[in-house]
């Protein structure tokens, strides 16, 4: 008995030790990168092996052909200018938002920011709609317009439509990337900087810039590559006048069925992605981590002096306009289509209505489907990205960048090149996952990855290296050193991480259209649906259905919001 | 190490395998996004010859057809639905990708609706439709565009939508008819007398439809559209008038889909039977009312609001083949191009 439960305590401090020893983050880190290799690298790598080199289904098309020509150089011109504008307006709203959400206190302050997340979920269609009712040529802004007798304008078709709808997708993420890292600069900066005689513009300069820089640089490389890789917005805003080279891809690939032509242009934008990540990385090696560590003070707006608090008010009620009013046309047109009166829950009834169609999909089900989806792919994508964070901080810097390009590759690949490759790459016997679920989360997973690990390396760069030395040599295990300090200091970058890919596997079309099987749908396939049959009862259920999508993804983020301050105190 | 990587293989490959459908009596069927079914009847042909069913709708008819060409020998399903005549074009040796289906469908199925197919051995055709042009009642319902050659009129500057026919399917069938219309060499005159006439290019119908149709609260009231669209409005809208009205311009090019069995299918002889069904009676009589495009049996008896979806029947055929087709979409490419 009494050996026994030696024998068991042995046994069991072996097993703990064993556990405390094991470096779960080299083994995740290795995980995640052969993920990586094995859903982005090996398909995109058979598929150019199969249409250059093997397939006698595709003959008789020339390739690289179009990459010279004046088209193609202008298209590329387009693309890169546009994000680059993009980019900028994102900035300049994103930031003084950043900073209004994340050091200052006025109520509703929660609702809002989670608010400001809503623009990253919406289906580029039902932005399309949404835009249309406020800047067409009807629409409320020229009806304001006109109200005012000022002439009315038409962004139709413009640039401007499409960088507007850029700036509405894309300052979430500048806000809260931005604004997390912001939280955590100590108060005593602002006060000493002040003390001293600093003004406003020189507090800006000297303490915020070199803080931030590191998150604003992340930030804006995310947004780069979303914008850059802009698909459905071109398409459905541009009128046929705007290419973007991805727009250009899907052309080649489904229009013109010259696969060739299609991945050569496809190795054109990886290439020029990673040559833009390089540039990311060189001006990221001249930053000093910066590191900060400290507790989050909030001014209170009364606080404020007189002109300052007037400013944060006017740019909290344009940020809210900016991201209300798409919402809002979406909730007047679910109750207001199809209806003899003036408000009508019509839409809603039919949405539950069994038709007794195959093509039905119960709103339930979907939502069902999209969640379990969301939580799926934020779980794998949060705990691949924080330990392989953790893993690589501790290497080289050569070694960071190429794992750096390599985590966020998601977004440089064209979405149609990369859901066909894993299509014809996962097709054999047993490991056969064209219709299964399996592959649409790790989909989902990928294309979250990129948020969370440069989220994850933004917490842990900020942690000072003395305290990561210090806690090594007085012998703390590495994976202590990963849960006693990185994790409560990336807790709140990895939730924001978080948001950002329930954000994606709520919102996601694309690679859900093309990789689904039979049995599962989510919200914006659903909403698709609705809208490829005509009649108004379609058009009103798909609205419907947004406004479930906007409030569920409401409620979703306001509960993470919450939690990752409960955390927090 | 090595124990860990195992385990993970190891879970991997148990979730792999959970997740696959090994029973036998499951028929496949891919199929593009815009495909429906009653489902009472679907379950009927299940319970019936004792199969499950699956269908997997894998994104637009184009990348149906890509997904099919690229897995040629290697099939994802037993049958694929939505193979049209201009996809067929595009099919460079059918008897790679595609088995015979013997079966006895010249009887059933008119002779110029089966010469869509140069060889009907592989492919049965199960519907067809036209895409032309629809105008908004509410306000237009004195004197519509009739003909082609009226919407190149002032009249109508600025007030028609069009489709890009390197995205959209029903773009494509526009752009063929026009080309069926004015022939091979003054096609190219037309387009850009619409061009100058301030025509609007849309990436595809959902966004020509609900975005700019006046009828949907946009501000030009012709667009591209199918035949059929107006009989749809009547069913959903539950009127006896739908809001919208049809314009036959002139030839149109009728698209005819068809049904196949992908070749390396095991399961020959239940796909066999869901053809048949699909040209039962009871299948083609719920086309109109599920997926909006004409059945290929005559003499059905078909709902009364399919009144307004009208039978062309002046159908001219054009000979074209997947080089015709990249050599348009280019060319239409080059003169629309802003």
């Amino acid at each position: 008995m009494d050996s026994g439960m030696v024998k068991n305590n042995a046994l069991l401090r072996g097993m703990l030790n064993f556990f405390l020893d094991y470096p779960i983050d080299k083994h995740i880190a290795m995980c995640g990168s052969l993920l990586l290799i094995i859903f982005i690298f090996v398909p995109f790598i058979q598929l150019i092996y199969l249409v250059f080199f093997s397939s006698s289904a595709l003959e008789g098309n020339i390739y690289f052909s179009s990459l010279m020509n004046n088209y193609f150089l202008s298209r590329l011109w387009f693309t890169t200018y546009q994000a680059m504008i993009s980019v900028g307006a994102s900035l300049l709203i994103g930031l003084p938002a950043a900073y209004i959400f994340y050091r200052i206190d006025f109520p509703f302050k929660n609702i809002l920011l989670t608010f400001a997340t809503i623009p990253f979920i919406l289906p580029v269609v039902v932005v399309g709609l949404a835009f249309k009712e406020l800047f067409g040529t009807n629409g409320l802004i020229n009806y304001i317009l006109n109200f005012l007798h000022f002439s009315s304008i038409n962004l139709q078709g413009t640039i401007w439509l499409i960088i507007l709808a850029h700036v509405y997708y894309n300052i979430p993420i500048i806000i809260r990337i931005v604004g997390t890292h912001l939280q955590r600069i100590h108060q005593d900066y602002d006060d000493a900087s002040s003390l001293l005689g600093a003004g406003n513009f020189r507090k800006l300069i000297s303490i915020y810039f070199p803080l931030l820089i590191s998150p604003i640089l992340s930030s804006a490389l995310l947004v780069f590559l979303f914008c850059f890789t802009s698909f459905g917005i071109v398409l459905i805003l541009g009128n046929y006048r705007f290419d973007t080279i991805e727009v250009v891809i899907y052309r080649f690939t489904t229009g013109l069925f010259n696969l060739q032509e299609a991945m050569s242009i496809s190795i054109f934008q990886i290439i020029f992605c990673v040559l833009v990540f390089a540039l990311y990385s060189k001006m990221n090696s001249f930053i000093k981590s910066n590191s900060i560590t400290t507790k989050t003070h909030f001014t209170k707006i009364n606080e404020l002096k007189f002109i300052k608090k007037m400013f944060v008010v006017v740019f909290i009620l344009f940020i809210c306009i900016f991201t209300f009013l798409p919402v809002g046309v979406l909730f007047f047109q679910a109750f207001t289509i199809n209806s003899s009166n003036f408000i009508t829950f019509q839409n809603f009834i039919t949405l539950f209505t069994d038709t007794g169609n195959f093509s039905y999909i119960s709103p339930i089900n979907a939502i069902c489907w999209s969640i379990v989806l969301a939580i799926f792919s934020s779980l794998f994508a949060a705990i691949i990205s924080f330990f392989s964070a953790s893993y690589i901080d501790r290497k080289s810097h050569k070694l960071k960048s190429l794992f750096g390009t390599l985590y966020v590759m998601p977004l440089m690949i064209p979405a149609i090149t990369l859901s066909i490759g894993l299509i014809i790459t996962f097709n054999k016997s047993f490991i056969d996952l064209r219709h299964s679920v399996v592959l649409l989360i790790i989909a989902h997973t990928l294309l979250a990855i990129p948020f969370l690990y440069y989220l994850s390396i933004l917490a842990i760069n900020s942690i000072p290296k003395d305290i990561k030395d210090a806690c090594l040599l007085l012998g703390c295990n590495r994976n202590k050193v990963s849960y006693k300090i990185y994790l409560p200091i990336a807790r709140n970058y990895i939730l924001t991480g978080i948001i950002f890919s329930f954000g994606i596997s709520l919102g996601e079309f694309g690679s859900a259209s093309m990789l689904r099987g039979s049995n599962f749908y989510t919200i914006p396939l659903a909403i698709y649906q609705f809208l490829s049959h005509p009649g108004s009862i379609n058009l009103g259920n798909a609205f419907a259905l947004s406004v479930l999508l906007v409030m569920i993804s409401f409620i979703i983020f306001y509960v993470i919001e919450k939690f990752k301050l409960s955390i927090f105190s | 190490m090595c124990k860990f990587i195992l385990t993970i293989l190891f879970c991997f490959s148990v979730t792999l395998v959970g997740c696959q459908n090994n029973s036998k009596s499951v028929l496949t069927m891919l199929t593009h996004d815009s495909f429906d079914i009653k489902q009472d009847i679907l379950d009927d042909f299940s319970k019936k010859n004792n199969l499950k069913v699956e269908i997997i709708k894998a994104g637009d008819a184009n990348q149906v057809l890509t997904r099919v060409l690229l897995n040629a020998g290697n099939p994802e399903a037993d049958l694929i639905f939505g193979i049209d005549n201009i996809a067929y074009k595009r099919i460079e040796k059918i008897d790679e990708l595609f088995i015979p289906h013997e079966l006895e469908i010249t009887d059933i199925i008119s002779r110029n609706i089966l010469n869509e197919f140069n060889d009907h051995s592989y492919l049965v055709p199960i519907d067809y439709g036209f895409v032309n042009i629809n105008y908004d009642q509410a306000l237009y319902n004195i004197n519509p565009p009739a003909s082609y050659d009226d919407l190149i009129l002032n009249k109508w500057n600025g007030k028609f939508i069009v489709l890009d026919p390197s995205m959209s399917s029903p773009g494509l069938q526009f752009l063929i008819s026009t080309i069926l219309h004015f022939g091979e060499d003054r096609w190219q005159d037309y387009w850009k007398a619409l061009k100058k006439n301030d025509v609007l290019i849309v990436d595809g119908w959902e966004t020509g439809y609900y975005t700019h149709f006046s009828h949907n609260g946009g501000n030009r009231p012709l667009v591209v559209s199918y035949t059929t669209s107006p009989a749809a409005e009547a069913f959903f809208g539950n009127l006896t008038d739908p809001p919208t009205k049809n314009i036959i311009p002139g030839k149109l090019f009728r698209q005819v889909e068809s049904v196949g069995i992908l070749k390396g299918s095991r399961n020959i002889v239940n796909a066999k039977k869901f053809i048949k069904f699909m040209l039962s009676d009871k299948f083609q009589k719920q086309i109109p009312e599920t997926m909006f495009v004409y059945p290929v049996r005559e003499n059905l008896k078909l709902p009364i609001w399919w009144q307004h979806a009208p039978q062309i029947t002046d159908i001219s055929k054009i000979e074209f083949n997947n080089q015709d087709l990249q050599r348009w979409i280019v060319e239409w490419s080059k003169i629309m191009r802003y």
